[in-house]
């Protein structure tokens, strides 16, 4: 009797080691997390342009200047720049600028700067470029005379994502 | 009759097996804390900076007996949202181990520390990384993230 009975022990034990989990502990932990609107753009360089020569009998030779370039990054969806400047130009001079658009987004092309805010990129979307040429132009007409050197500081912005 | 005989000396067997002739440690894997993180920035041109958070702690103890641990974690119920990824890494238990972090967390279990070996009551810091690309766009959510103490092969 007791024979049988340790080999019923016996069972049971082997029943209960083998149906022992590899599982010795288990805890949780509740993780929150977020990502919020982001719309950061960044423009390098620093322009500068001289008119110095015309044709004869055209107005002044335009000049350009292709060595700024900007930056965006937005998670955000038809986010448009942008461009103004702080006081508008000089009678018979004409500013203006033009971006290259990041993938999917769409250029306005040259567009003449002043102080009212003019659009210059449409329809960026959820992305991240670098290294997007800027290119400035400077146009004056024969009635511009001769202007000392000034600067415009030109202001980008990036709006309308959602 | 006989089944009814060996049931008192088998629970006796199973009672007496598991009272420890010695104070041994209680295996154990315990956090505490819940982290958050939130993006909100990025480099221009560059993808959103990703935030970490290193505020929370786990305590691990295993027994002799154990053997060699691992420390697997996972989350559930649903994978990060698209474009997202939640990664940890976890500082190793003063007995020493192996890591694995960071260790990018999915609906599968993953290792983080392998190999633990006996220790009583070891604290370390938990560090959560969130990232994400700007295609996620804007999101908010949590996640269980299930930590699991697992025998060793």
């Amino acid at each position: 009797m007791l024979i049988k009975s340790a080999r019923h022990a016996a069972a049971a034990l082997a029943l209960v080691l083998f149906t022992i989990p590899a599982v010795q502990a288990q805890t949780t932990q509740t993780a929150t997390f977020a990502v919020n609107a982001i719309n950061q753009i960044a423009f390098t360089g620093a322009p500068s342009m001289t008119i110095t020569t015309a044709v004869a009998g055209s107005a002044p030779t335009s000049v350009t200047d292709a060595t700024s370039t900007w930056a965006v990054t937005t998670n955000q969806t038809g986010a448009k720049i942008t461009a103004s400047i702080a006081s508008n130009m000089p009678t018979g001079l004409t500013l203006s600028a033009t971006l290259a658009a990041p993938a999917g987004a769409t250029s306005a092309g040259i567009k003449a700067l002043s102080t009212v805010a003019v659009d210059m990129v449409t329809g960026i979307t959820k992305l991240a470029q670098s290294a997007m040429l800027v290119t400035y132009q400077l146009d004056a007409t024969p009635a511009a005379g001769v202007i000392a050197t000034a600067t415009r500081v030109v202001t980008y912005t990036i709006t309308g994502g959602v | 009759m006989k089944i009814t005989r060996a049931l008192p000396i088998v629970l006796g067997l199973l009672l007496s097996s598991s009272r420890p002739a010695t104070a041994q440690p209680t295996t154990v894997l315990k956090v505490s804390g819940s982290p958050t993180m939130t993006i909100n920035t990025a480099v221009p041109g560059t993808q959103p900076t990703a935030v970490t958070d290193a505020s929370t702690t786990y305590t691990v103890s295993v027994k002799q007996t154990d053997g060699l641990q691992h420390i697997t974690a996972q989350i559930g119920v649903l994978p990060m949202p698209a474009n997202t990824t939640l990664s940890i890494t976890m500082a190793l238990p003063s007995a020493g181990g192996t890591g694995f972090g960071p260790v990018t967390l999915s609906l599968t279990p993953q290792i983080v520390i392998g190999n633990i070996p006996k220790v009583s009551g070891s604290s370390g810091s938990i560090t959560y990384t969130f990232s994400a690309t700007a295609a996620a766009g804007v999101v908010s959510g949590q996640r269980f993230v299930t930590f699991t103490l697992v025998a060793g092969a």
